[in-house]
């Protein structure tokens, strides 16, 4: 519920900050884009002043031109006579100057130009150039769509007035002509073309090449003296009339007119047939005319410039916030890692400090046992006392080793050492045996204990003791968590999975305490202990669940639990298994039942075994053992005497060696080895037995090179060595 | 943590989807393909179908618009005027540009160079068999090239020249002139008297008349000049279609004879710096006798005018053919270029042979020398001096043999040719001319057969 909680906090943590970065975005791309508009705009008037003065240095250079015709013709006006030698001179001065044309405009309005005469508006073709400095202007740029003399061509044409301008004083009183009549002003006439060439922004020209931005030039009435974009269009345009005529635009044409009147630098936006355009207005810095130039950039230039640096902002900060997100699930993630570590210290730093409880406390009592045993040995009265006390050192002792046991097989299974073997296994007997072995440990607690088992293929192919294991541990804890009155029943039944393969499963119901939810999903976890109030009172290492499982899956199987709290647990095993006939041997070993000191004597009684242990102490219990049961121990202290003994003795007078792997002067493997490559009769046939406490899969490995028979973990079961050696001796009896 | 990861990837496509979107992600818009098409200012006609269409621009405009409102697909087309003369400039300057012309209307003369960029589309496939069978076979001709249809004919035009025979009166020389719709033959000699009297009086009266015509400021001169230097007789061309002109004495006696109609004031003054354009203004004001005339020029209307349809004769105006008694007759008509655009291509040709299904538009050609069988037979009893060009053709010459790089680069044969002309005719502070015309020959011969030959090198056809 925790984590669920968790995981929505921060999904919606996560949501909210990536809300809010893009809200932040958006707001600083909108400012960011007024910001880039304005150094837009500014990088065009730049452009737009750079192309008006040019092109007001433009005209100011052909009106001085135009002066430099008067003063020429100052100097020649007197071999000017006839119409013609008129018209060569001024060819020469059009195609010398840069003009394409260059007339004569005399006081009369008649005008001599480099074709013809035209006297007044009776001659074909006049045109009444007298026209243009009507308003006492000296100089006149005028643009036109034709002129008689000029056919079809587009032109500007530059009055230049010799009168009544102070500085031409010189030029005033020219007289040409057989009439001799008074030149009035100096006409230059250049092709539209020239200028509008001049006038494409090469600073707005596309990938393609495509100019999309362009410059015309309009006089205050609107109307235009250079055109915009191609040199086709008309003159005849006005600019108010194209914004009245236009879809849309920022300023109305009483705006820009007003605007232009007090001769104002502006700029606004007009927009047409979806074509959105930037129109930058600034006034020609002449003192000759009072033109504006006006320059127009497709505002896909703007945009394209803008949309690139915006663009690039929103993909850092996009990036940017992916970084973030991904620090931020990263220092999620750390921080379950540091919690699961912490957890998982503080857990085995608790099992540290259970287990050395646990530890300590039997071997007090162990040791607290035998210091009462010594005081009380010479008292007659309390030897049964003792008696009891041995009874309690025992049990505490073997605890003490189901601990130690524990603790080895789960540090095994961690370390992936444990093999799984597979070797035929009457299902049924394990089952008995679990249930016999459990029977009185149950049934003592006032615990009704039953049994019900179906099995339909008796033999089956698996790892007998680690199953036993797992199902001693389950129904082990169900006899320290089921209180008197209750009840435990243990099952056993089968599946046919296919021909060869059966599905075995055991079951262990209780009326146990049971388990909380929590406890349930952990139970087979590592270091997990239900700290209730009835598990507080039970002994255990809170491992055996996990190496239950461990133990299960590595056999192929699965292991699940039900419970309720203080109704009970089930826990279920199943187990997978290749299905096998059942060995001779087992048949034997199916009426095996299990020896005590009293009865087994008898069979094995002068039996010598060899047992080659270098620790006194281990050796003293396993020889008194040995003798107990009959057996005729001979002790060896290390590998090599062990090796020296049975070559000295007689032929089959050692049955079996108990051979400790870990010995000083020759080891185990060694002797073993040794006594293998012996020259006598039963150099190969003795039985030899591992016995260490090295339980690792490379030590049985290496026992089972070295040519020992089978291996035996200390301490040592002596049951489980007394039915190895039955099993031996009743091998050979077969042999035989 | 397979979901974890997805669900993590998720995020970030939406966020990176979201930073898209505040980009400007827009709306893809429909693309309306647009045609460009683009034609001379200069290209004037004299239409008898619809009076109110005085130039080739207008009727394509109006002929556009009608093909747009009955064409399935949604386009534009864009009819773009240009200078005249600024084919380079309108034509070849604009590839891959987003104005580069679709469609070129033009005379084939200005036309063909385009043929050798690659750019201009074979068009055989607009042909319907009805087409086919309705224009006049000769015309097709014109167009092809390695046996493709590359310009389709519109109308064609015959250039002689238009004289005043006001001024032949008004100095004597009625013997001159022929009455009616006639098209004058005179010899060298004839023509040198002519000329010279009339420069003569002109001089002493003292009002800049000038008799002939004369320009080189600009590359318009190539047809009527090139056809003059024919005045003596023989090809300007030898068997492998290279100028043969330095050693052509015919070619050199005729640069001669132009050259000294500097000297006897017989053309304007300064005639190396005079356009068509003068001439036609010089003329139209009654002050040059002589001047370039077609079907299709701007004076026709004049001469209409000055037709007496009861006598079949004229009061001002007589028809006399380039000395040499050569003319020239070139077609105009229609290109179509590729820009990479397949579409654009087939939108084009749809659009011309709707152009030439449609009779109100192909009538049009009724005015100059239509090419369609059909509107000659309609309107050939309208079109005045329709009999007298006809029979005049035989004096055809082929001024450009369909020869690459006469047109549209910087060293074509049009750039060329008029400023050795004009070199011809410039005199040095002495007063002599800076060049003699076997120098001009030269020059001439070295420079154009340079052009033609880049020409043939980089000409590159259409598939």
């Amino acid at each position: 519920m925790k984590q669920l909680k968790n995981k929505r906090f921060y999904t919606f943590f996560i949501l909210f900050i990536i809300i809010v970065i893009f809200l932040a975005v958006y707001v600083y791309s909108i400012v960011t884009g007024n910001i880039l508009e304005d150094v837009a705009v500014s990088n065009i008037r730049e452009v737009a002043v750079h192309d008006r003065n040019t092109i007001t240095m433009f005209i100011e250079y052909n009106w001085k031109n135009q002066q430099r015709i008067g003063e020429r013709l100052k100097r020649n006006s007197q071999n000017l006579r006839t119409v013609r030698q008129i018209n060569e001179y001024l060819g020469l001065e059009a195609y010398e100057s840069t003009f394409d044309k260059v007339y004569l405009l005399m006081e009369d309005g008649s005008y001599y130009t480099d074709i013809t005469y035209r006297k007044d508006s009776s001659d074909a073709d006049y045109y009444p150039y007298m026209d243009l400095f009507e308003n006492t202007d000296s100089y006149k740029v005028i643009g036109y769509d034709s002129l008689p003399v000029m056919g079809s061509d587009k032109v500007v044409i530059y009055g230049y007035r010799l009168h009544d301008n102070p500085r031409d004083e010189v030029l005033t009183g020219i007289k040409i002509g057989e009439e001799q009549k008074e030149v009035y002003a100096v006409i230059g006439v250049c092709k539209r073309s020239t200028i509008v060439d001049g006038l494409v922004i090469e600073n707005y020209v596309d990938d393609s090449g495509n100019t999309q931005g362009y410059s015309s030039v309009v006089n205050r009435n609107g109307e235009y003296v250079v055109d915009r974009k191609d040199a086709a269009s008309s003159v005849s345009d006005n600019l108010f009339d194209i914004i009245k005529r236009c879809d849309k635009s920022d300023l109305t044409s009483l705006d820009v007119q007003e605007k232009m009147s007090k001769g104002e630098e502006f700029w606004f936006y007009m927009e047409n047939n979806g074509v959105r355009e930037l129109n930058y207005c600034t006034p020609l810095n002449s003192d000759s005319v009072n033109w504006y130039f006006l320059m127009s950039v497709n505002n896909r230039v703007l945009k394209d410039q803008t949309e690139l640096f915006v663009l690039l902002i929103i993909a850092t900060m996009s990036v940017a916030v992916i970084v973030i997100i991904i620090a931020f699930v990263l220092t999620i993630i750390m921080q379950r890692k540091t919690q699961i570590a912490h957890a998982q210290e503080k857990a085995q730093s608790e099992f540290l400090s259970n287990m050395s409880h646990e530890i300590r406390t039997p071997l007090n009592g162990i040791v607290g046992l035998n210091y009462l045993m010594m005081n009380a040995i010479d008292t007659p009265e309390k030897h049964l006392q003792i008696k009891e006390w041995l009874k309690k050192s025992q049990n505490t002792a073997e605890y003490l080793l189901a601990l130690i046991n524990d603790v080895l097989d789960i540090s095994k299974l961690q370390a992936g050492k444990v093999e799984i073997t597979r070797a035929p296994m009457l299902v049924e007997t394990m089952s008995e045996s679990v249930y016999s072995m459990q029977y009185d440990n149950i049934t003592g607690r006032g615990v009704e204990f039953i049994k019900d088992f179906h099995i339909t293929i008796p033999c089956i192919q698996c790892d007998e003791v680690h199953i036993k294991q797992v199902l001693m541990n389950i129904v082990g804890n169900a006899a320290k968590f089921t209180p008197a009155g209750g009840f435990i029943k243990f099952s056993a039944k089968q599946s046919i999975i296919d021909e060869t393969h059966v599905m075995t499963t055991f079951v262990c119901e209780d009326t146990g305490c049971g388990m909380s939810k929590e406890f349930m999903s952990e139970i087979f976890n590592k270091f997990t202990q239900d700290r209730n109030s009835t598990s507080n009172s039970t002994k255990g290492t809170g491992l055996g669940m996990a190496i239950s499982k461990l133990l299960v899956n590595a056999m192929g199987g699965e292991i699940s639990v039900e419970s309720e709290l203080n109704k009970g647990s089930i826990f279920t095993v199943e187990i997978p298994s290749e299905i096998c006939e059942i060995p001779d041997y087992l048949r034997a070993d199916s009426d095996y039942t299990e020896k005590t000191a009293d009865d087994s004597g008898n069979n094995e009684k002068s039996m010598k075994i060899l047992v080659a242990e270098d620790n006194e102490l281990n050796a003293e219990i396993l020889m008194e053992i040995l003798t107990q049961f009959g057996f005729i121990p001979v002790h060896a202290q290390n590998g090599k005497e062990a090796v020296d003994i049975f070559e000295k003795s007689q032929p089959n007078e050692y049955r079996i060696i108990l051979m400790d792997m870990r010995m000083p002067v020759m080891d185990g493997c060694e002797a073993s080895s040794k006594i293998r490559k012996l020259d006598r009769e039963d150099a190969g046939t003795v039985t030899i037995f591992a016995c260490t406490a090295n339980s690792f899969q490379e030590d049985r490995v290496k026992a089972l090179e070295s040519g020992m028979n089978d291996f035996l973990t200390k301490p040592i079961d002596i049951n489980t060595l007394l039915r190895k050696m039955e099993k031996i001796n009743h091998e050979k009896h077969n042999s035989q | 943590m397979r979901k974890k990861i997805t669900a993590f990837l998720l995020q970030i496509i939406m966020l990176i989807s979201f930073s898209l979107c505040f980009t400007g992600c827009s709306k893809p818009s429909e693309t309306v393909k647009e045609i460009i098409i683009k034609v001379p200012h200069t290209s004037t006609m004299n239409c008898i179908s619809n009076k109110d269409i005085k130039n080739v621009y207008t009727l394509l405009k109006l002929a556009s618009e009608d093909f747009v409102e009955q064409y399935d697909k949604n386009i534009k087309i864009k009819v773009i005027e240009f200078e005249g003369g600024e084919e380079t400039k309108a034509i070849t300057n604009s590839f891959g540009k987003s104005d580069a012309a679709d469609i070129l209307y033009d005379g084939f003369f200005n036309m063909s160079s385009f043929i050798h960029t690659g750019k201009v589309v074979p068009i055989d496939d607009i042909l319907t068999p009805e087409m086919k069978e309705d224009i006049y076979p000769v015309f097709l001709e014109h167009g092809q090239f390695d046996n493709k249809l590359y310009m389709i004919p519109y109308m064609c035009s015959e250039n002689i020249l238009i004289y005043n025979r006001e001024m032949l009166e008004e100095y004597g020389l009625n013997e001159y002139i022929d009455e009616g719709e006639v098209i004058s033959n005179w010899s060298i000699d004839d023509w040198t008297k002519i000329l010279n009297t009339l420069a003569d009086g002109f001089a002493k009266e003292g009002k800049g008349r000038v008799p002939m015509m004369m320009y080189a400021k600009d590359n318009q001169g190539d047809t009527h000049i090139m056809t003059m230097l024919r005045a003596f007789g023989g090809d300007l061309f030898d068997s492998n279609n290279n100028f043969n002109i330095a050693d052509n004495p015919d070619v050199i006696s005729a640069l001669r004879w132009l050259q000294n109609g500097v000297d006897s004031n017989w053309y304007l003054p300064v005639p190396y710096y005079k356009t068509m354009s003068d001439n036609s203004s010089k003329f139209k004001m009654d002050e040059l006798t002589f001047y370039n005339f077609n079907l299709g020029s701007s004076t026709y209307s004049r001469v209409i005018e000055d037709y007496n349809a009861e006598t079949k004769t004229f009061k001002k105006y007589g028809f006399v053919n380039y000395p040499g008694n050569h003319c020239t007759i070139f077609n105009e008509g229609f290109e179509v270029f590729d820009n990479g655009d397949s579409e654009k291509i087939e939108i084009a040709k749809d659009f011309i042979r709707y152009f030439y299904e449609t009779d109100k538009w192909l009538e049009c050609s009724a005015g100059s020398i239509p090419v369609s069988k059909k509107v000659m037979e309609k309107y050939k009893d309208e079109i005045l001096l329709l009999e007298a060009f006809s029979s005049n053709s035989v004096n055809s010459v082929d001024y450009t043999h369909n020869l690459p790089n006469w047109q549209g680069s910087e060293n074509s044969v049009r750039s060329v040719f008029y400023k050795e002309i004009a070199s011809l005719m410039i005199k040095d502070a002495d007063g002599n001319f800076a060049i003699t015309p076997e120098e001009c020959a030269n020059n001439l011969q070295e420079k154009l057969n340079t052009a033609i030959s880049e020409g043939r090198k980089n000409s590159i056809l259409h598939d």
